[in-house]
């Protein structure tokens, strides 16, 4: 059985990194972490800049009480907070094309005929498959963080203690989680829709559903203000209607529950700097554990709509 | 040569697609070695029976087994022992010929996949196409492609789905030799549904004519052409078939 299943993912990821599409995302995926550094590296340099021209502005005025700079304590890992935003807004919709894409070619050719015209069971198939997309997402995980330390050293002043560098590949692996679940949901809909164009668009309102709207009625706040990596409220203030639906729906709010945990992990906020990676968890079970729920349904869930699949009723395919 | 033994049998098999009689109670019975030619018109159930026989299908009722493995219960040994071409051939575009091959030989649990690939191109007389991407591919050479992966893991039946259908007098000519030579070469049982009377006539020893998802005919091709001895054509003794079963 391990052979088949590891042959199957095999052969999705062979598959996968000779498309078109997969390798045009991949690109802008790295570029944006480069960019998240460089932003990020850049607006502290420039606030930095501003408070040192400050001081002279008020020296030259006769100040005598000139403020301590407030930006002393910038964490060397915020400058990636941006990646926060780029992995639920980029990275959870590159997910979900990997996942519809790992069935819908299948369907659409109409290969799946042949597939299971093999000494092959569903259970092996469908599990090489999510073998095949959880390699893929870890290799672009783990090359995203490469990424990210390299560009960390060639700044000025912005190497990586061993706990930093702990703490960003944490954060990694808790992205990884998030878009696992996205690439799920694309794999869902890829087996249960009848048509192709439903097979993304469904996913596609699920991804707007939990990046912005679910969000917003959590917390009250405008789409903008949820797009700020540091400034993410948890609880809200904003009238009975958003306490009503933050207690509703925060169970359900699965960006939240990421940006939750990678706030501390990337540093954002001055408290956050003390903590160590275990007590990030700890602090933030409730968010960790709810991800872990969610991968979890979401890998019973593509069992449960790949078990219902008939592969001659199928009529997708050109 | 061969076992005269049953190698497909198929009891009282029925097939329902909503309201649709797809299949109604077929039996039929098919000896290893033989080259069966499975005829009758769109919608008669050619399709639904193969699909059963594949283990595509599960049967509404009935029984349908392979080498004496049930269909249903006894799946992933059933497709040990058969090799599959469907109507539309397709592969993975943005693979190589091997790379496509090989997929498919090893689902279908084959030892030294890399000699079996080459192996059964050399048998196809295709070795060439080896390393091109199947993208640019002509059907012809798709179908081709189409039984090496149906025979990589050396099966004992192979079920052809209109194998001929889109192919040019050429691309028909190759590929009743391969099936010729598959039979008599690698004594594989041949179950193919096809329109094409002609190459009934050139390739199979024995027919059966389906009729709304009825078996109303089957014998072999030599006591088929004797019994109709005033018809010209097996073209003609098909439609009187046809007319017969529908009355």
């Amino acid at each position: 059985m391990f052979e088949q299943l590891s042959t199957v993912a095999i052969n999705e990821i062979r598959v996968l990194v000779r498309e078109k599409t997969f390798l045009l995302l991949l690109l802008i995926f790295f570029l944006l972490t480069l960019f998240s550094a460089y932003i990020g590296w850049s607006t502290k340099t420039t606030i930095l800049a501003v408070y040192r021209q400050s001081v002279i502005t008020l020296k030259q005025a006769g100040t005598a009480n000139i403020p301590s700079n407030p930006f002393t304590g910038i964490a060397h890992l915020s400058i990636f907070r941006n990646m926060i935003i780029y992995i639920f807004l980029v990275g959870s919709l590159m997910a979900i094309v990997v996942g519809h894409r790992a069935f819908i070619r299948e369907r659409k050719s109409g290969v799946t005929q042949l597939i299971f015209s093999k000494p092959l069971s569903r259970s092996s198939f469908i599990l090489g498959k999510i073998l095949g997309i959880t390699i893929v997402l870890l290799m672009l995980i783990i090359a995203t963080f490469l990424v990210s330390i390299i560009s960390s050293a060639l700044i000025p002043n912005q190497q990586l203690t061993m706990l930093e560098a702990a703490k960003l590949f944490s954060f990694y692996i808790v992205s990884f989680l998030y878009m696992f679940i996205f690439s799920m949901l694309g794999l869902i809909f890829s087996i249960i829709l009848p048509t192709e164009s439903l097979t993304l668009l469904v996913p596609m309102i699920f991804w707007v559903a939990v990046t912005f709207i679910i969000p917003e009625l959590t917390t009250g706040q405008n789409p903008v203000a949820l797009l700020n990596p540091t400034n993410i409220i948890q609880t809200t203030s904003q009238g009975p209607f958003f306490n009503f639906m933050h207690t509703v729906l925060s169970p359900f709010s699965v960006e939240q529950h990421y940006t939750t945990i990678s706030q501390p992990l990337l540093e954002t906020q001055k408290q956050f700097r003390s903590l160590g990676i275990l007590e990030i968890i700890k602090q933030n079970g409730g968010s960790f554990l709810s991800l872990m729920l969610y991968f979890f349904i979401s890998v019973f869930l593509t069992f449960y709509s790949f078990g219902r699949y008939k592969v001659t009723n199928d009529k997708i395919y050109e | 040569m061969f076992k005269d033994e049953p190698i497909i049998e198929t009891i009282d098999l029925s097939h329902r697609y909503n309201t649709h009689n797809a299949l109604d109670n077929l039996n039929l019975t098919i000896y290893s070695g033989e080259i069966f030619g499975f005829l009758g018109h769109n919608g008669a159930g050619k399709t639904t029976t193969v699909n059963i026989l594949t283990t595509l299908l599960k049967q509404t009722s009935g029984t349908a087994k392979i080498a004496g493995l049930d269909t249903v219960k006894e799946s992933i040994e059933v497709r040990r022992h058969i090799g599959y071409l469907p109507e539309n051939v397709t592969f993975y575009n943005n693979l190589t010929a091997f790379e496509n091959l090989a997929y498919f030989a090893k689902l279908s649990g084959v030892k030294n996949v890399e000699a079996k690939v080459i192996e059964v191109l050399t048998y196809l007389n295709f070795s060439e196409v080896k390393d091109k991407k199947l993208g640019g591919f002509s059907k012809g050479m798709r179908q081709r492609i189409g039984i090496a992966q149906a025979i990589i893991h050396e099966p004992e039946i192979l079920f052809l789905d209109e194998p001929t259908s889109g192919l040019d007098p050429l691309g028909i000519k190759n590929l009743r030799e391969i099936i010729i030579r598959l039979n008599h070469e690698k004594q594989i049982t041949i179950f193919m549904n096809t329109h094409l009377l002609s190459e009934v006539a050139k390739t199979c020893t024995t027919i059966g004519v389906l009729n709304h998802g009825r078996l109303i005919y089957k014998d072999s091709l030599k006591n088929t052409l004797k019994r109709f001895p005033t018809e010209v054509s097996l073209e003609e003794i098909y439609v009187q078939m046809e007319t017969n079963g529908n009355n």
